[in-house]
């Protein structure tokens, strides 16, 4: 679920692609959380955002 | 701080906003919960980091990078949320461990449970650096804006992490289990 994959290839500043056992162990453990099922409340919140488009002036 | 990176206040679209917030649940949570290491309590800073963002959106200028701005606002409150409860450097290693289950994969002879457990002795820069980086996939340059650091920091404090991580693995997994 990241937009890791949306990334251009060669973009300057991208870190190097070698295979780092290390950063692949970090990058699963990364993805198994965003691959979790997004809890209810997060609908909730963002239906209540909805309802509220204007900016809040007391910021 | 988002106004600081993104300069003059532009109305975003809040119909597109509240789409590219939903979109980016996901990694938001993966990042808090590498940061705070509690399932719980980073859904409430993801949830919180929303509501900020949403009240500041007149400050989001439509076509910058949305994803660092919303991890800067997801970091920053993590962090003033760590000041405000002081519980930042102890951790607890057994309740870390119990949210954090990995299955016992491999992945080129490092399992994905060491690797878990090893980040939790890492300082919260590095830390934050490899989820950034190695977790998140950002570039260096969108690192380095999230962390507010130059580019030469986030290589540093990268490097440190991943060797870290291989010292405390490779060196005495007793001792990072323990």
């Amino acid at each position: 679920m990241t937009d890791r994959n949306k990334q251009p290839p060669g973009v300057k500043g991208v870190p190097p692609m070698a295979f780092d056992p290390v950063e692949a162990a970090l990058r699963q453990i990364f993805d198994d959380v965003a691959a979790e099922d997004v809890p209810a409340d997060f609908a909730d919140l963002v239906a209540k955002l909805s309802k509220h488009p204007r900016p809040s002036k007391d910021k | 701080m988002a106004d600081q990176i993104n300069g003059a206040a532009v109305e975003a679209d809040p119909e597109q906003f509240i789409a590219d917030i939903t979109a980016l649940i996901p990694s938001l949570r993966a990042f808090a919960r590498g940061l705070c290491r509690d399932r719980e309590y980073a859904d409430d800073l993801v949830q919180e980091a929303m509501m900020r963002a949403w009240a500041s959106r007149s400050t989001f200028i439509p076509g910058s990078n949305f994803r660092a701005w919303m991890f800067i606002i997801l970091r920053n409150h993590f962090y003033s949320s760590v000041r405000k409860r002081n519980q930042h450097v102890v951790w607890d290693p057994e309740a870390a461990e119990r949210i954090l289950v990995q299955e016992p994969t491999q992945e080129g002879g490092i399992h994905v449970d060491d690797v878990n457990r090893a980040m939790l002795k890492l300082p919260d820069q590095q830390r934050e650096m490899l989820l950034l980086i190695a977790g998140a996939g950002m570039s260096y340059e969108d690192a380095a804006m999230v962390a507010g650091c130059n580019i030469g920091t986030v290589k540093s404090r990268l490097n440190r992490g991943r060797a870290a991580i291989k010292a405390l693995i490779e060196g005495d997994v007793s001792e990072v289990t323990a």
